[in-house]
């Protein structure tokens, strides 16, 4: 059975770049445009992994991430950060937040594919 | 305050002497009147002139003054109606321009986002597509096999088969020649069998004649020789019919051996065919076998081909969506411009004096999210980071 990852970005464009990447390699993609319709995704269907942007209007990343670990159903879903920000403090605070990884843009979709096998295995 | 307070000690000390000169026309007139003096009338006109001459002075310092008021008043309205101007401008700056430029940004971004969208719909079909191609292209390639003499192949599969039914076919032959080997023998065999009914026959006749023989001695006996005449008859039935089954035997063992002889004739001309049969056969195949992978040989390498060509695809694919990525990039500059030219606006409606630049640089500076922002800005600030390649990134870090 494959698996679902759900992406989580206010970019359509960069969702699908994404969504191309990883449906390439047999998984399935459920879509967020922001942090507050993402959780709405989580509605008790199993995902095996989240990759979420930083800056998104209405929810950002890191607050997405801090309501996803109060989810008993999804605390233990391993999350990416795929964001422009690179810098070491925002990347603290992610890891702090419960955060697996940490991702720039532009990604390279060998990278993507190796750090979701890495974090679904 | 100093040019105000000059013209009011100007006006004051040009009032005080019209006030000192009337006074003194009034006095002086008045003396002329009630004394009758033609001096002090003469005093007076003289007087009067004083009075007309400073009054005059006194008109051209206050002519002067009010010239320089007027200027002052000439300039402070140019001033205001500048001002007046400028605040317009600037009321149109913030209610026209940059609401257009914000218009204009915005559709910009959405114009090229749908562009972008439409673009990755039709590389991730092409991507699609072209995993499909290899996933095919993979198949035929592994059922056509490895031609480069590795054996394996599809080729060589279908001749190790033919190879084995033309093995199974001369193992049958062989069998066959076996079988006619058996016949053969059965032949000779059937041969001694005729040889044995003959003398059989034979036997019968003699024993035949034998018991003729016993029959007259029988006969010559008389009484005494009655029952051996009985048993004589008996051995002469025996023979007879020893005889005639000898006869049949024989007979019978004619048309097995002339069955026999005809198979194995017939065997005898299929054994010279089978060998030109299994020669033409062996020929055939290899024949076969040589046109079979002269079409195979050339779609495993077309195979192959195609999978070479797909994966370089795939590869120029992969880095499209790195290159594809920059429309988000993008899209967060505009918006990073668009809430500064708002802000800039916002200030603007308060008035040109709350117009803070630096302000709407710390602001816009707040917003950035990116390395190439903080590089644009002109500076860079102790905690922005390096400057980083917006072409490819390779910063991944787990936790």
């Amino acid at each position: 059975m494959s698996k679902t990852v759900l992406i989580v970005d206010d970019s359509t464009s960069l969702r699908q770049v994404v969504s191309m990447t990883l449906k390439s390699q047999g998984f399935e993609v459920l879509e967020g445009c922001d942090g507050k319709d993402a959780l709405t995704k989580l509605d008790g269907r199993k995902i095996s992994l989240i990759v979420s942007d930083l800056n998104m209007p209405n929810m950002d990343g890191l607050t997405f991430v801090r309501e996803v670990k109060k989810m008993a159903a999804y605390k233990f879903v391993p999350i990416i950060m795929l964001t422009t920000e690179s810098d070491d403090k925002l990347k603290s605070e992610g890891q702090a937040a419960g955060l697996k990884a940490w991702m720039v843009k532009p990604f390279k979709p060998e990278q993507m594919i190796a750090a979701v096998n890495k974090l679904v295995a | 305050m100093k040019k105000h307070n000059n013209k009011n000690s100007a006006q004051a000390f040009g009032l005080l002497q019209m006030a000192l000169v009337a006074g003194a026309v009034v006095v002086l007139v008045g003396g002329a009147v009630f004394t009758g003096s033609a001096a002090v009338f003469g005093i007076g006109a003289i007087a009067l002139a004083m009075m007309t001459m400073a009054i005059h002075q006194v008109g051209e310092a206050k002519q002067d003054v009010l010239t320089q008021e007027i200027s002052s008043l000439r300039v402070a309205v140019a001033d205001l109606t500048r001002k007046s101007d400028d605040q317009g401008e600037l009321d149109k700056l913030a209610d026209m321009w940059v609401p257009t430029l914000n218009n204009q940004l915005t559709t910009a971004n959405s114009q090229m986002e749908m562009g972008i969208v439409k673009l990755a719909e039709a590389f991730s079909e092409i991507h699609s597509k072209l995993n499909d191609t290899v996933n095919v292209a993979s198949g035929a390639a592994e059922v056509l096999g490895n031609t480069s003499g590795g054996g394996g192949g599809l080729a060589d599969t279908v001749a190790e088969s033919l190879n084995g039914m033309l093995s199974s076919i001369r193992n049958s032959f062989d069998e066959k020649a076996t079988i006619m080997q058996e016949v053969k023998g059965f032949i000779s065999s059937t041969e001694e069998l005729a040889k044995m009914a003959a003398s059989v026959e034979t036997l019968a006749a003699r024993t035949n004649l034998l018991a003729l023989n016993a029959a007259i001695e029988a006969a010559r006996a008389g009484e005494d020789g009655r029952g051996f005449s009985i048993v004589a008859d008996e051995v002469r039935k025996l023979s007879m019919l020893s005889a005639e089954t000898g006869l049949k035997i024989r007979e019978r063992v004619m048309q097995i051996a002339n069955a026999a002889k005809r198979a194995g004739e017939g065997a005898a001309r299929m054994e010279s065919s089978d060998e030109r049969v299994l020669t033409q056969a062996s020929e055939t195949l290899h024949g076969v076998v040589a046109q079979f992978e002269q079409v195979t040989v050339p779609l495993h390498q077309a195979s192959e081909q195609i999978i070479t060509n797909t994966n370089q695809v795939s590869s120029s694919l992969n880095s499209a969506v790195v290159h594809f990525q920059f429309q988000d990039r993008v899209s967060q500059i505009l918006g990073h411009v668009q809430e500064s030219l708002n802000q800039m606006k916002g200030q603007l409606g308060t008035g040109v004096d709350a117009l803070n630049v630096a302000t709407l640089m710390h602001e816009l500076e707040r917003k950035y999210t990116m390395a190439e922002e903080r590089v644009n800005h002109g500076h860079q600030s102790k905690d922005a980071p390096a400057a980083k390649s917006a072409s490819t990134s390779d910063d991944l870090t787990f936790f």
